[in-house]
C-alpha cells in the first residue's frame, strides 16, 4: 500500500496520488542533492554523477517514482493512477522551452492556480502589460469540461494587451485558451505576437508545500528567437511578482469550494468551473471543502 | 484556562479619529475579525470586514479614492456607507447586484475615538472629560493576553493612582495623584481571545507644557504591565 498509510489524514487520496513538480531539471547539477517539501513531507532529490535522479522522502525508506517532463522533475507520494498530462507543443522544434522560475507563495496551491486562470485581474494587477484599465472589459467566453480528458477548458477568451510578451511591439487583442489538466497545474495558450496562427504556452505547475503554502513553478514554451533566456525568465517573474502580494492577502489562504463563500461575476466562469471541478473530484487539500 | 467569550453586542475602540486620515485604509482587529477602516472625502468613517466579497483579498491593501474603496485584485469599487459594489471593470455596463457588497460593521466616532461593533451594540461607555481640561493620548500598547486579564491587572492598581474604577467591563479610570492631578482612561480593544490593545489617555487641568515626561512615564508603566502579563501567560 505504499507510503499512504503514514500520511496526514488531511491529504485526500486525489492529492496524494497526483504527480507533482519538485525541482527544475536545469537547476539540479550533477552530482547534487537538494531538499524540498511536498504535502508536508520533506524530500531529498539527488542527481548522481552519471545523471540518475532519485527522490526519497526523509524518514521513510524506499525511493519515490520520478518523471522528467516540461523541464521539471516530478514525483508522487501515493500511487499515481495515471500518467502525467501532456503538452504536445513542448516538443515542437522551433520553440523556446524554459523553466522560468520557482517561487514560494504563502497561499494554497488552488488559490495560486485560480489566480493564473483569472482574466479579470489582467488589466488591473498587470496594468500596462497584460491589459489596460480603459479596455478592461472581458467578453463572454466558452467554458467546458472536456469529454476525452475531463479537463477544464476555457476558450475564446479575449483581452487587449499592450505588452503581451517580450517580443510584442504593439498592443493587440490577445486570445487565450486555458487548460486545467491537474488539480494544481494550469496551462495557458495565448496568441503569439509574431505568428498569428500559433500560440505561446505558459504553464503554472504548483507544488503544494502544505495546505497554506506552495511553490509556483513556471514553464514557458514560446515562439521567440530574439530574447535571451534571462529576459524571458525575468518577464515571467516580474508578472508573477505582481500576483504574489495579492495571493498572500487572500483570506482564507485555502480556496473556498462552496459557491456561496465568494461571489463570482460572469468573468469568473473559469474560476467557478475550476472550483466545481475540484469538488467533484474530491480534492480537498488546500481548499475549504 | 477557559473564560466566557466577550460579547459582540457592544462598542469597542479601534483607533483615534485623527489617525484615520483621508485617502488612507487602516487595518484593525476586533474579536478575531480583521477590519478595514477608511474615511471618505465627506469625512464619513467606514469599518468593513477586511476581505473583498468577490475573491477574498484584504480590502486594507485597496485604494481609498475618497468615494469608494477599490479592491486591488479586480478593481471592483465599493461605495462608502453601504459597501455596495458600484463598478466592475470587467463588466463596465453591468449594474452590480445587491449581493456584491462588502460586509459593513457598525462604526461611530465619539470622544476622539473610532468605535466598532460586530453585533448589536448598546450604549457607549461614557468618557466624561471636564470641558476645560486637556487630554493627551498615549501610545496604544498591544498585549498578547486575553482582554479580561488586562482589565483585571489594571483594576488591581496603577502606578501613582489613588484608585482605579471600572466604568464598564473594558473601560477603566485611574484617579491620579502627584504631578498631574486628573485621571488616566484605559479603553481596551480585544483583538482576539489572546490579544488586546490598550488605548489610554491622560486628562488633567494641569498638564505639563510639552507632555513628554508624562508620556514616557505612562508608556513605561504600561510596557511594564505588558511584560509582566505576557511573562505570566507564558509561564502558566
Amino acid at each position: 500500500m505504499g507510503l499512504a498509510g503514514s500520511f496526514s489524514a488531511s491529504i485526500d487520496p486525489v492529492a496524494l496520488d497526483a504527480w507533482y513538480p519538485v525541482w527544475a531539471d536545469s537547476e539540479l547539477p550533477s552530482p547534487a542533492a537538494r531538499r524540498t517539501v511536498l504535502l508536508e513531507t520533506e524530500l531529498q532529490i539527488t542527481r548522481s554523477r552519471g545523471g540518475n535522479i532519485a527522490i526519497r522522502a526523509l524518514e521513510r525508506s524506499g525511493e519515490l517514482p520520478v518523471i522528467r517532463r516540461f523541464g521539471y522533475i516530478w514525483t508522487s507520494l501515493g500511487n499515481p493512477t495515471r500518467d502525467l498530462f501532456q503538452i504536445p507543443e513542448f516538443d515542437e522544434p522551433d520553440r523556446r522551452n524554459l523553466a522560468a522560475g520557482s517561487i514560494g507563495v504563502r497561499a494554497s496551491a488552488p488559490r495560486t492556480v485560480e489566480n493564473f486562470l483569472d482574466l479579470g485581474h489582467l488589466p488591473i494587477v498587470h496594468v500596462n502589460y497584460l491589459g489596460i484599465e480603459q479596455k478592461a472589459e472581458i467578453k463572454p467566453y466558452d467554458i467546458q469540461i472536456t469529454e476525452a480528458d475531463g479537463e477544464v477548458l476555457a476558450r475564446n477568451c479575449r483581452v487587449y494587451q499592450p505588452q503581451a510578451s517580450l517580443v510584442a511591439t504593439a498592443g493587440f487583442e490577445v486570445e487565450y485558451t486555458y487548460r486545467v489538466p491537474h488539480p494544481y497545474c494550469a496551462i495557458l495558450y495565448k496568441s503569439s505576437a509574431i505568428d498569428a496562427a500559433r500560440s505561446d504556452v505558459i504553464a503554472i505547475l504548483v507544488q503544494p508545500v502544505d495546505q497554506d503554502r506552495s511553490i509556483a513553478h513556471m514553464m514557458v514554451s514560446v515562439l521567440d528567437d530574439q530574447s535571451s533566456d534571462k529576459a524571458i525568465r525575468a518577464f515571467q517573474q516580474f508578472i508573477f511578482g505582481q500576483d504574489k502580494p495579492i495571493l498572500e492577502n487572500q483570506v482564507p489562504t485555502r480556496l473556498p469550494l462552496d459557491p456561496r463563500a465568494e461571489i463570482p461575476a460572469r468573468v469568473d466562469a473559469t474560476s467557478s468551473m475550476y472550483r466545481r471541478w475540484l469538488r467533484a473530484q474530491g480534492v480537498r487539500y488546500g481548499t475549504v471543502p | 484556562m477557559s473564560e466566557a467569550s466577550v460579547s459582540q453586542d457592544r462598542w469597542f475602540p479601534l483607533m483615534r479619529s485623527e489617525e484615520l486620515v483621508p485617502r488612507h485604509v487602516a487595518q484593525a482587529r476586533l474579536l478575531g475579525q480583521e477590519i478595514a477602516l477608511w474615511r471618505d472625502d465627506a469625512g464619513r468613517a467606514n469599518g468593513w470586514e477586511n476581505r473583498c466579497p468577490h475573491r477574498g483579498v484584504r480590502l486594507s491593501i485597496g485604494i481609498n479614492d475618497g468615494l469608494h474603496l477599490r479592491c486591488q485584485y479586480h478593481g471592483w469599487r465599493f461605495a462608502s456607507g453601504s459597501g455596495q459594489c458600484s463598478f466592475i471593470p470587467a463588466h463596465p455596463d453591468l449594474v452590480p447586484a445587491e449581493a456584491f457588497r462588502a460586509h459593513v460593521y457598525r462604526l461611530i466616532e465619539r470622544d476622539g475615538y473610532v468605535w466598532a461593533s460586530l453585533g448589536n451594540p448598546l450604549t457607549l461607555p461614557s468618557i466624561d472629560i471636564p470641558s476645560r481640561w486637556q487630554s493627551i493620548t498615549l501610545r496604544s500598547i498591544a498585549v498578547n493576553v486575553a482582554v479580561r486579564s488586562v482589565a483585571a491587572a489594571l483594576d488591581s492598581g496603577y502606578p501613582d493612582a489613588a484608585t482605579v474604577s471600572v466604568i464598564d467591563e473594558f473601560t477603566l479610570r485611574a484617579e491620579m495623584t502627584g504631578q498631574e492631578p486628573g485621571f488616566v482612561l484605559f479603553l481596551l480593544q480585544p483583538m482576539s481571545d489572546a490579544a488586546c490593545l490598550i488605548h489610554a489617555l491622560v486628562a488633567s487641568d494641569l498638564l505639563p507644557g510639552d507632555g513628554l515626561s508624562l508620556l514616557r512615564r505612562h508608556n513605561a508603566a504600561l510596557t511594564a504591565l505588558r511584560d509582566r502579563l505576557e511573562a505570566e501567560a507564558g509561564a502558566s
